[in-house]
C-alpha cells in the first residue's frame, strides 16, 4: 500500500481553462471571488442598516 | 389550489419522470447505476451537487429564518468557494483517479478493511434516518398549509423519488436534480418578483433596502468573537468551512456526484461552478425572507404561522389569552404600517426620518414581544417548544401568490425535497452494496447480480425513509439523537481523510482510535460546554489528527493494511 494513489498522466493539471491560463489562476480567482463576497456583505452591513437601537 | 395550479404541478411531475426515463436507458452495469459509466458533463454534475444541498428546508426554513433574523445565516455559506477549491487541490484527485465508486472504499486503500467499515456503516446510519427526515418536513409544512393529508403527500414525494431512483439510478437522479435545481432557480427569481409586486404601489426598491435597514436585517457579517453564537464570520469562516469540507468532501452523497464527471477536469469543474454559484443563491434566497419582513410591514402578519399549532391552542383553555395577544398585535401593526407610510413620505420629501424611526422600532420590538408571548402559549399547549419558522414562507404563498404561480412555487417545494431524498438514496444504495455486500456478503457474483441487488438495495432503503417519514412524528427524541451522532462524527470523519492525505506516515491503528477519540471529544465538548455546534467539526478534526498522527508514530507505519488494526 502506498500513500498516494496512482495520479495518472499529468495532462489534466497542463492547458488553459476556459479564459484562465492554469487551474492556479482559476483557483487564485475563487479566492478573491470570496474575499470579495465577504467585502461587499461586510459594505452591505455598514451602510444598508442604520438601526434605532 | 386551482386547476391551473394542478396542471402546473402535474406537468412538472412528467417532466421530471420522462426525463429521468430517457436519461436512465444509458446506463450499463453497476458502473452506470452508480457512477453513470463516468461520462457526465460538469454542469450537469455541479447542478446535481447543489440540488443535494438545498433540501425543502434550505429553500422553506432559511426564508423563514431571514425573517425572524435577518441575513446572518449567510457567514455559514461564505466559506463554500475556498472548500471547493481545497477539494479540487486534494480531494477529488484522489478519489477520481483511485476509480472509487465510494469514498469509504479509499479508507479501505489506506487504512485497512476495519475503517472503511466503521466509516460506512456511520454513514448508513446516520444518512438512513436523514433520509426519512428529507421526505417528513416538507410534508408536515405542506400538509398544514394546504390542508393535505400529511400521509398522502409523503407516499407520493417518496413513491415518485424511490420510482425514478430505483430504475434509473444515479443517471436519472442527475438529470432530474437539473430540472428541479432548474425549477429552484426560476422559484427563487419568482418569488421575489411577486413579493415586489405585491408591496404597496408607493413602495419601491430602495423603500424595501431602507425598510429592512431599520430592523438592521441585511446585517450579513458580524465580526465580534463569540463562539457560543453560530452566526459571527469567526464561526461561520472557521466552523463552517470544516462543516462543508466534511459534508461535500467525505459525504458519500456529495462524493458520488463527482465521481460521475467525465474526466477529472470535468469533476473539478463542477465544483469550481458551485463556488461562484452557491452564496449569490443563498444570499438571494435569504432575501426573500427580509422581503417577507418587509412585506408584512403592510400586511398582517399571523402572530405564529403554523395554523396548526394555532388551531390547538383555539380549543385550549388559552384560547382567550392568544386571542388577546392578536388584538394587542392587530392595534400594534396597524400603528407600525402607518408609521411605515409616513416614514416613507418624509424619506422622499427630504425630511428628518429619526423620531418616526425610533417609532417604528418601538412597534417592532413590541411586535417581536408578542410573537414570543404567542409561541409561549402554544408551547404551554402542545408540552414542547413552538418553531413556526418553517411555515412563514408557505403561509405567504398560500394566501398571496396568484394562481398558477402558487402551483410552481409548491411544485419548487417538491422538487428541493425530492432531489435531496434521491442523492441519499443512490449514495446509500452504493455504500451498501459496494462497502457491504459485495465485499463481505457475496464477493465474485456477475455484474448483473450486482445491479439487481442495487437496484433491490434502492427500494429498500426509499422505502425505510418513507417507513421513518410516516412515524417521524412519534419518534421525536430519537430523530434529535440521530442528529446528534451525525453532529458527533461528521468532523471525526473528515479528520480521518485528512489524515490519510496529509499525515504520510498514519497507518490503521492511528486512524480508528483518533475517529473513537475524535468522536468522543465532540460528544464531552457538546454536553460539557455551550460552544456553537459549528465549532464541533473544528474539534473532531483537531483531535482525529493529533490522536491519529500520534498513535501512528507509536505503532509504525505499516506497508500492509492487513491485520493493521489492534
Amino acid at each position: 500500500m502506498t500513500h498516494s494513489p496512482d495520479l495518472g498522466p499529468p495532462d489534466e493539471d497542463e492547458g488553459r481553462i476556459g479564459i484562465f491560463a492554469s487551474w492556479n489562476w482559476l483557483y487564485a480567482s475563487v479566492v478573491i471571488y470570496t474575499i470579495i463576497m465577504l467585502v461587499v456583505l461586510y459594505v452591505f452591513t455598514v451602510t444598508l442598516d442604520h438601526g434605532i437601537g | 389550489m386551482s386547476f391551473i395550479d394542478w396542471s402546473v404541478f402535474a406537468v412538472y411531475f412528467g417532466a421530471v419522470l420522462g426525463f429521468a426515463y430517457y436519461q436512465s436507458r444509458k446506463n450499463v452495469g453497476v458502473e452506470g447505476y452508480f457512477l453513470a459509466n463516468r461520462r457526465l458533463p460538469w454542469g450537469a454534475v455541479g447542478l446535481s451537487v447543489m440540488a443535494t444541498q438545498a433540501s425543502a428546508i434550505t429553500f422553506i426554513g432559511t426564508t423563514g429564518q431571514a425573517f425572524d433574523d435577518g441575513m446572518e445565516f449567510i457567514q455559514v455559506y461564505l466559506p463554500q468557494p475556498l472548500v471547493m477549491v481545497l477539494l479540487c487541490v486534494l480531494f477529488v484527485p484522489f478519489f477520481y483517479r483511485a476509480k472509487l465508486y465510494t469514498a469509504y472504499e479509499y479508507l479501505e486503500n489506506r487504512f485497512g478493511p476495519h475503517t472503511r467499515s466503521l466509516t460506512a456503516f456511520l454513514f448508513l446510519v446516520s444518512r438512513g434516518l436523514a433520509a426519512g427526515i428529507v421526505l417528513y418536513a416538507p410534508a408536515i409544512v405542506l400538509s398544514v398549509i394546504m390542508g393535505w393529508d400529511e400521509r398522502a403527500t409523503i407516499l407520493i414525494m417518496g413513491a415518485v423519488t424511490i420510482g425514478y431512483t430505483t430504475m434509473g439510478g444515479i443517471t436519472a437522479v442527475i438529470w432530474t436534480d437539473v430540472v428541479q435545481m432548474v425549477m429552484m432557480f426560476v422559484g427563487i427569481a419568482v418569488a421575489l418578483v411577486i413579493l415586489f409586486t405585491t408591496l404597496p404601489a408607493q413602495v419601491d426598491f430602495g423603500d424595501v433596502v431602507y425598510i429592512g435597514g431599520i430592523q438592521e436585517m441585511w446585517s450579513s457579517v458580524d465580526l465580534s468573537w463569540d463562539p457560543t453564537n453560530t452566526y459571527t464570520i469567526w464561526s461561520g469562516m472557521i466552523g463552517g468551512f470544516f462543516l462543508a469540507l466534511a459534508y461535500f468532501g467525505t459525504d458519500q452523497s456529495q462524493v458520488q456526484r463527482y465521481l460521475t464527471a467525465s474526466s477529472l477536469k470535468q469533476s473539478r469543474l463542477s465544483l469550481i461552478f458551485n463556488a461562484f454559484l452557491k452564496v449569490p443563491m443563498q444570499f438571494f434566497i435569504l432575501s426573500i425572507g427580509v422581503l417577507l419582513f418587509v412585506f408584512y410591514h403592510f400586511e398582517r402578519p399571523p402572530l405564529v404561522f403554523n395554523s396548526a399549532e394555532v388551531a390547538l391552542v383555539q380549543e385550549s383553555d388559552l384560547a382567550g389569552e392568544y386571542r388577546r395577544l392578536e388584538e394587542q398585535q392587530g392595534q400594534i401593526h396597524s400603528l407600525r404600517r402607518d408609521a411605515t407610510l409616513e416614514l416613507l413620505e418624509v424619506r422622499h420629501g427630504g425630511g428628518d426620518t429619526d423620531e418616526i424611526k425610533e417609532r417604528i422600532g418601538r412597534y417592532d420590538g413590541q411586535l417581536r414581544g408578542l410573537r414570543q408571548d404567542a409561541k409561549a402559549v402554544v408551547a404551554e399547549v402542545r408540552g414542547s417548544s413552538s418553531n413556526d419558522v418553517n411555515y412563514v414562507f408557505p403561509s405567504y404563498l398560500i394566501k398571496y401568490v396568484p394562481v398558477g404561480i402558487l402551483g410552481l412555487m409548491i411544485a419548487v417545494i417538491f422538487a428541493a425535497a425530492m432531489s435531496s431524498l434521491d442523492s441519499e438514496l443512490t449514495a446509500l444504495s452504493s455504500a451498501t452494496v459496494i462497502d457491504f455486500y459485495r465485499r463481505l456478503i457475496k464477493p465474485g457474483a456477475t455484474d448483473d447480480h450486482y445491479l439487481l441487488v442495487s437496484k433491490i438495495s434502492t427500494l429498500v432503503w426509499g422505502l425505510l425513509a418513507c417507513v421513518v417519514a410516516l412515524y417521524a412524528g412519534r419518534l421525536g427524541s430519537l430523530i434529535e439523537a440521530v442528529n446528534q451522532v451525525g453532529s458527533l462524527f461528521y468532523g471525526s470523519l473528515l479528520g480521518v481523510f485528512l489524515l490519510a492525505f496529509l499525515v504520510k506516515r498514519s497507518n490503521g491503528t492511528g486512524a480508528f482510535w483518533g475517529l473513537v477519540a475524535g468522536m468522543g471529544s465532540v460528544f464531552v465538548v457538546s454536553v460539557t460546554t455551550d460552544i456553537s455546534w459549528l465549532w464541533y467539526n473544528v474539534v473532531g478534526v483537531g483531535v482525529v489528527m493529533v490522536v491519529g498522527t500520534v498513535l501512528s508514530l507509536f505503532t509504525g507505519h505499516s506497508e500492509t493494511v492487513v491485520g493493521d488494526l489492534p
